[in-house]
């Protein structure tokens, strides 16, 4: 028996960011050793209160610690338009039960990951502001973190500006000091999320697992698919549900090694991740960058997701 | 009647090709030849341009040669790697025999558009140097061009000479921009399309079996473009069809899935020569906004016009088109 791959998840939740935590605790290949909350898809009150109630819903039993408001340089940007008014509209959620450590997130990072028996992973859907700010405050702690998954970037576009997607956009900087780390990176970006879509067939064989947190995956899923289906998407796209699929089944995911550099200025590309695809620029791959999953695979994961919670109210 | 047209080009391997195609076509009157830096210097190019006039006999057909070098910054590379350092697969054709015409290409064009109001579609398969300076010199020009059909760019692909910037686009980014912003309808055939459009090598087999001058030639500058292909891209003797594709465009455009949006050019950075295709209007919405597009502020006043871009294509029907006219 391997032993569980130790986690910190890092988000801005965010209805692909609750998914993709509700994913991460139903796995027996993960342990969520804390949360963080970071600003992005809505303001850090209303994501951090978001984080709470998602981990009361889920029953994650960690500590938890909210991010700041602002991105390590310039204006915050929010969603509110995907995401709605809390940042995670839709289904009535529990009043939280989990109340945030005396602590900013980048000191409970420090603290897990140099607490930790094992080096951690840290799996970040939302903007890399917290990330960024620990690998800049604690370097010593780079040899005891063993991976970082992000959604974030795309190679060929982006979705907030023509060139840049939201995560990355939101704190370029801080995406600069993560990419430029030397850590290993997995990059669940736009090639791939675009094509992780969950159609509605695919919501009502989750609603009809029955079980609370399954009835209200579903209903996230019915939000989230209401503002894409204005976009013409044929379903909802679970971007931040990759970056943990990646870290508990990787073999449905089809990846390229590639040496990313972040576009930090400009007027049109701020926030691009471009991808060395030609190997011009003859440096070694920083970012292993998915490109592809097995739709179905990925669906299924997620089905078998949301029954594990039927199975643990028995 | 046959549509008037100027090739703006940097002969090139498949410039040639796609000037061929055209020579061939009786759908295409072709004006002028313009000649520009792009695959090779570009006083190379125009000896490709004449020896292509030359070669079945269309030597009335004017050749201007046009500009040497980017707008703004220094030449970054030529695609000798891609073309050869004579732009034709280092075969050292003969020399032509044909003068150029003594204007210069931006003069030209200007010329030749002010002649026949409305009536020429602007075909530049190379970097857009001239056409942009065509444009600077006389503006009067943009709404008597009866269009611009471009190779060039990539709105929703990668890049073939960066990460993320197709090559005509990145040797001269400024002067692309102009291009982009400037009153005419452009239409932006890139490698949305381009490198959806395959060549293999049973293709060219039966090309070759034609027999005429046209196809002759390019069997002996083709391998070249194919070596390119198959080092970068492992394609076994099979090519992306660029500049050629503007030519089956202006023939059979039913045969190409266009979108429309605004197109801005990225002339700095890591994304130098980055085509922006906005198709959600980001860039303009922000503008309005009193904000930048993430948070850097953009000069924009009024929404540029829309290019249409081609997204999908008929990868036989294009094969079809160029075989029958090339072979012919």
């Amino acid at each position: 028996m391997t032993s569980k791959i130790p986690i910190i998840l890092d988000g801005d939740p965010g209805h692909d960011d609750a998914i993709a935590w509700m994913l991460a605790k139903a796995s027996d290949k993960l342990e969520i050793l804390a949360c963080t909350s970071v600003s992005g898809n809505q303001s850090i009150e209303k994501t951090s209160y978001n984080a709470r109630r998602v981990m009361t819903l889920l029953g994650i039993d960690a500590p938890f610690a909210m991010g700041t408001e602002e991105p390590l340089h310039g204006e915050p940007i929010h969603a509110g338009n995907v995401h709605g008014e809390t940042g995670l509209d839709g289904p009535a959620l529990p009043d939280p039960e989990i109340e945030a450590e005396p602590l900013s997130a980048v000191e409970l990072m420090a603290k897990t990951i140099s607490t930790s028996s094992q080096p951690v992973t840290i799996v970040a859907t939302g903007p890399l502001t917290n990330v960024g700010a620990l690998l800049i405050l604690h370097p010593e702690l780079k040899p005891r973190i063993a991976h970082i998954s992000i959604m974030g970037g795309g190679l060929a576009f982006g979705n907030w500006t023509p060139a840049a997607e939201f995560n990355i956009l939101v704190d370029p900087e801080a995406a600069d000091v993560v990419f430029k780390s030397g850590l290993p990176i997995t990059m669940a970006g736009l090639d791939v999320t675009l094509k992780a879509l969950v159609f509605p067939e695919d919501f009502e064989r989750i609603r009809a697992l029955g079980n609370p947190v399954a009835v209200v995956v579903a209903e996230w899923l019915d939000f989230f698919y209401n503002f894409h289906r204005g976009l013409g998407y044929a379903g909802a796209p679970l971007h931040d549900a990759v970056a943990v699929a990646a870290l508990i089944k990787p073999e449905i995911l089809i990846v390229e090694d590639y040496y990313v550099q972040i576009e930090t200025s400009g007027d049109f590309c701020r926030g691009a991740t471009v991808a060395d695809h030609y190997g011009f620029r003859q440096q070694p791959p920083n970012t292993h960058a998915l490109v592809d999953i097995d739709r179905e695979a990925f669906i299924d994961l997620l089905a078998e997701a949301a029954a594990w919670y039927g199975k643990e109210s028995e | 009647m046959a549509q008037k047209i100027i090739i703006d080009t940097d002969p090139g391997i498949d410039d040639a090709m796609a000037i061929l195609a055209a020579l061939h076509s009786p759908d295409l009157e072709v004006l002028g030849l313009t000649t520009v830096f792009g695959n090779t210097e570009v006083g190379l190019c125009s000896l490709n341009a004449l020896r292509l006039v030359e070669l079945e006999g269309n030597d009335h057909i004017p050749v201007a040669q046009g500009c040497g070098q980017p707008l703004v910054h220094d030449i970054n590379s030529f695609s000798a790697g891609v073309h050869g350092k004579d732009g034709f697969g280092n075969t050292n054709l003969p020399l032509p025999h044909g003068k150029l015409d003594p204007r210069h290409a931006a003069q030209f064009i200007i010329d030749t558009v002010m002649a026949n109001p409305h009536e020429v579609i602007l075909a530049p398969i190379g970097p857009l140097t001239n056409i942009a300076m065509a444009y600077r010199l006389e503006p009067r020009i943009a709404p008597l061009v009866k269009e611009v059909v471009l190779m060039g760019g990539c709105a929703f692909a990668l890049g073939n000479i960066s990460a993320v910037a197709e090559a005509n686009i990145y040797h001269d980014p400024h002067a692309a921009e102009v291009v982009f912003a400037a009153p005419w309808k452009v239409t932006m055939v890139g490698l949305d399309v381009t490198t959806k459009i395959v060549m293999r090598p049973e293709y060219f087999e039966k090309l070759y079996a034609a027999g005429n001058p046209a196809v002759g030639l390019l069997e002996k500058i083709q391998p070249c473009y194919q070596d390119f292909h198959e080092q970068i891209y492992g394609m076994k003797g099979a090519i992306h069809t660029h500049d050629p594709a503007v030519i089956a465009y202006l023939l059979a455009p039913e045969l190409f899935r266009c979108e429309e949006m605004p197109v801005y050019v990225v002339t700095e950075g890591l994304c130098l020569g980055k085509t922006i295709a906005d198709k959600h209007h980001h860039v303009f919405r922000s503008t309005q906004a009193g904000k930048g597009i993430g948070e850097e502020s953009v000069a924009v006043v009024v929404e540029r016009p829309s290019t249409t871009i081609p997204l999908g294509v008929d990868e036989d029907g294009v094969l079809e088109l160029l075989f029958d006219l090339l072979a012919k």
